[in-house]
């Protein structure tokens, strides 16, 4: 032992903090406080949650991003959408946004705005970050949002109802509007957004000028009293509608409220038209009222030290949708992205009641898009697998299995559309993961000839009357399957912005397209006599082959040949090999 | 897996991150957000096979391969298979998740064929 004699040698025994390295000491700190939890008070969870506490680089962040605005944490829409989280910012809501997904944003932004309220990038000037996301989105924008902002469901299709077939609600608009001072676009509020967008509609039709006529410049200082300059800027714009609607940005108001009168036919016509085949995604985004689907599983944040912008998994709130959803099922999972609120929470339940088998279609459809759409990229697709890390796929298999293991058969509908419905590498993988990809393979890959047909199909491969009508069966089933996705597509706009206002995101159209797509995926398969039959809610169920293949490849993925037990041994002996 | 086998389960995996810590298999940070990502998956273990495919997880992608874990992968290798050993001598399934899964598709089955 050593020998103390002097206080220089007992100096010699103290470590002083600034000798040891930050890291060293963090972690043998952490070490002592996680054992002494552990072992002294057996409580494992607190032990663990002693480790979880925020790295360095987020707590800067936060700091950083808390000087700028109340809230720090904004999600970005994955696909479009209109963010769930914030739909009520606060004033200095934090709003972080990638270029490509401004396109989504700028409504929004815009809608902060006119709310009286301020969205703010890290770095960006809040006015060309907000003017240029406007600008460039305005032929997207959610009007119906703020249209119906505050608005109960009944309140909604009111709304709809009397805004696509009469004029009586733009009568009720246009005093509104008159309230409304004329100017800029903070000044406008959601009335003002409802008329211009009824007016960019309007105006699009009746002007008739193809995307890059240079005449649309004209037209906008004719109707709308704008500066040349302006007027100029938004004629260079990409597509006709944003560019007319851009125009009315800082529209004087009696000229709006003028063209209104002047054009009520008009707009309503225009209107009816454009989205005669939008409200049934209004109506898929009615029904699915009762949820808001998580297109939150993702953020983007600005890296503190090199300003680039990083996309991370929002894990918390995913695992948070996920574990609602594996503990109360659907019904957890619809409430949890409803982030709980009484009112959401008292909204669904009234949907629930008034309309059980709408509800429970809709929590089927939503179950599949939640695992095929939004636990699905979570696996790396999107983003760096090193963001993701070990994250979602386990997850989403745990998730998948607790529908396995569910007693509804309607969970079981899930999971076969969430395996069936989107053709990917990530559907194979979730395939295989599950031990279906035999049942797949088989479905995507068996030759025609070496198919079971039933008796009645064969007639069809024998006979010309049959060949003529398994073309013109085809060419439907393929026609819809290729024909509604540029549809939804283009509804997105309408859609995201009414499934906005219900709190939905886009998902109505995701549902619409996944539902044609299934669609035509019976049809074909039904035609070719695959082991399917359709489900009266149009969803493809699985016969008894599926469920033998899929008993016997998780048994497989677990005892078979490099199954779980397998990589587990191998561990084990790869362990004891490098001890030294 | 009983309440008792998940508490010790819960144990055990803290005990684990103890462990890599110490030894200078986790970092800091991967140690924060590994203890996270426990904390959110304890609730998905509910059989010895989760627990197996976690704890393989835990070595293929988090890295941790300390004795530890060699242990506790030895335990439920174990367990997983005087599972499937029951299994095979009983000629039915005893994973719960794949029984309710043959009875779900027998009913739907049977309610179709009405």
């Amino acid at each position: 032992m050593t020998e103390l004699n002097t206080a220089a040698d007992i100096a010699k025994l103290i470590v002083r903090p600034r000798d040891i390295d930050p890291t060293t000491l963090a972690r043998d700190r952490l070490v002592t406080h996680m054992e002494e939890v552990l072992y002294e008070q057996r409580t494992p969870i607190e032990a663990l949650k002693l480790a979880t506490f925020p790295t360095p680089e987020l707590q800067a962040l936060e700091t950083k991003y808390r000087t700028v605005g109340d809230a720090f944490k904004v999600v970005t829409p994955h696909g479009g959408g209109v963010p769930t989280t914030y739909e009520n910012p606060a004033p200095g809501t934090l709003i972080l946004a990638k270029k490509h997904q401004a396109e989504t944003w700028g409504p929004y932004l815009m809608q902060v705005v006119m709310g009286g309220q301020r969205a703010f990038d890290a770095d960006a000037p809040l006015k060309t970050q907000v003017l240029d996301s406007v600008v460039d989105t305005f032929d997207r924008l959610p009007f119906y949002s703020d249209m119906l902002n505050g608005l109960n469901l009944a309140e909604k299709r009111q709304v709809f109802e009397k805004f696509f077939n009469s004029a009586k609600y733009l009568d009720k608009l246009k005093s509104k509007l008159a309230a409304v001072p004329a100017g800029t676009v903070e000044s406008l509020d959601r009335e003002a957004n409802l008329a211009r967008v009824a007016l960019t509609k309007a105006q699009a039709e009746l002007a008739g000028l193809p995307p890059g006529d240079p005449a649309i410049a004209a037209k906008q200082i004719e109707v709308n009293n704008l500066d040349t300059g302006l007027a100029m800027k938004l004629s260079a714009r990409d597509t006709l509608p944003s560019r007319v609607s851009s125009a009315l940005v800082g529209a004087p108001r009696d000229a709006i409220l003028e063209f209104i009168s002047d054009n009520i036919d008009d707009v309503n016509n225009t209107i009816r038209t454009e989205t005669s085949a939008a409200t049934t995604a209004i109506e898929a985004g009615a029904r699915s009222d009762m949820g808001k689907l998580p297109t939150i599983w993702r953020r983007e944040i600005v890296n503190a030290e090199s300003g680039v912008r990083e996309q991370v998994v929002d894990q918390k709130i995913m695992t948070k949708l996920v574990r609602a959803y594996i503990k109360r099922g659907s019904d957890g999972l619809l409430e949890a992205m409803l982030d709980r609120s009484s009112a959401n929470l008292q909204q669904l339940a009234d949907f629930k009641s008034a309309n059980p088998d709408e509800y429970r279609k809709l929590v089927v459809e939503t179950e599949a898009l939640f695992l095929a759409d939004y636990l699905r990229p979570v696996a790396g697709q999107h983003v760096g697998t090193d963001v993701v890390k070990g994250y979602g796929g386990k997850l989403k298999k745990r998730a998948i299995k607790k529908i396995m293991n569910s007693t509804d058969p309607l969970k079981t509908q899930v999971l076969y559309m969430a395996v069936n419905n989107v053709r990917n590498p990530q559907t194979a993988m979730l395939a295989q993961e599950l031990g279906m990809e035999d049942m797949v393979d088989y479905m995507k890959k068996t030759p025609l000839s070496k198919l079971k047909l039933p008796e009645k199909f064969k007639k069809l491969f024998t006979t010309k009357k049959g060949l003529i009508l398994l073309a013109s069966a085809l060419g439907i089933a393929g026609g819809v399957w290729y024909w509604w996705y540029p549809i939804t597509h283009a509804l997105s706009a309408a859609g995201s912005g009414i499934a906005g206002a219900y709190g939905t995101v886009s998902a109505s159209v995701g549902t619409m397209g996944a539902k044609a797509g299934l669609a035509a995926d019976t049809a074909g398969r039904a035609l070719f006599g695959a082991p399917l039959t359709i489900s009266p809610t149009g969803i493809t169920l699985p016969q008894q082959g599926f469920v033998d293949t899929a008993v016997q490849g998780t048994k497989e993925f677990i005892m078979g040949p490099n199954g779980l037990v397998d990589r587990a041994q191998e561990i084990i002996a790869n362990i004891a090999a490098s001890r030294p | 897996m009983d309440e008792k086998q998940k508490e010790q389960l819960k144990f055990d995996l803290a005990e684990l991150v103890v462990d890599a810590l110490k030894r200078n298999q986790l970092d800091l940070d991967t140690t924060h957000e590994l203890s996270e990502y426990i904390l959110d998956t304890l609730d998905f273990l509910d059989t010895h096979v989760d627990a197996l495919e976690f704890l393989v997880e835990l070595h293929t992608d988090w890295g941790i391969s300390t004795e530890k874990l060699s242990s506790l992968l030895k335990k439920y290798v174990q367990d997983v298979q005087k599972l499937y050993a029951q299994t095979n001598s009983e000629g039915k399934t005893q994973e719960p998740y794949i029984e309710n899964k043959l009875n779900v598709i027998k009913n739907r089955l049977a309610q179709s064929a009405q």
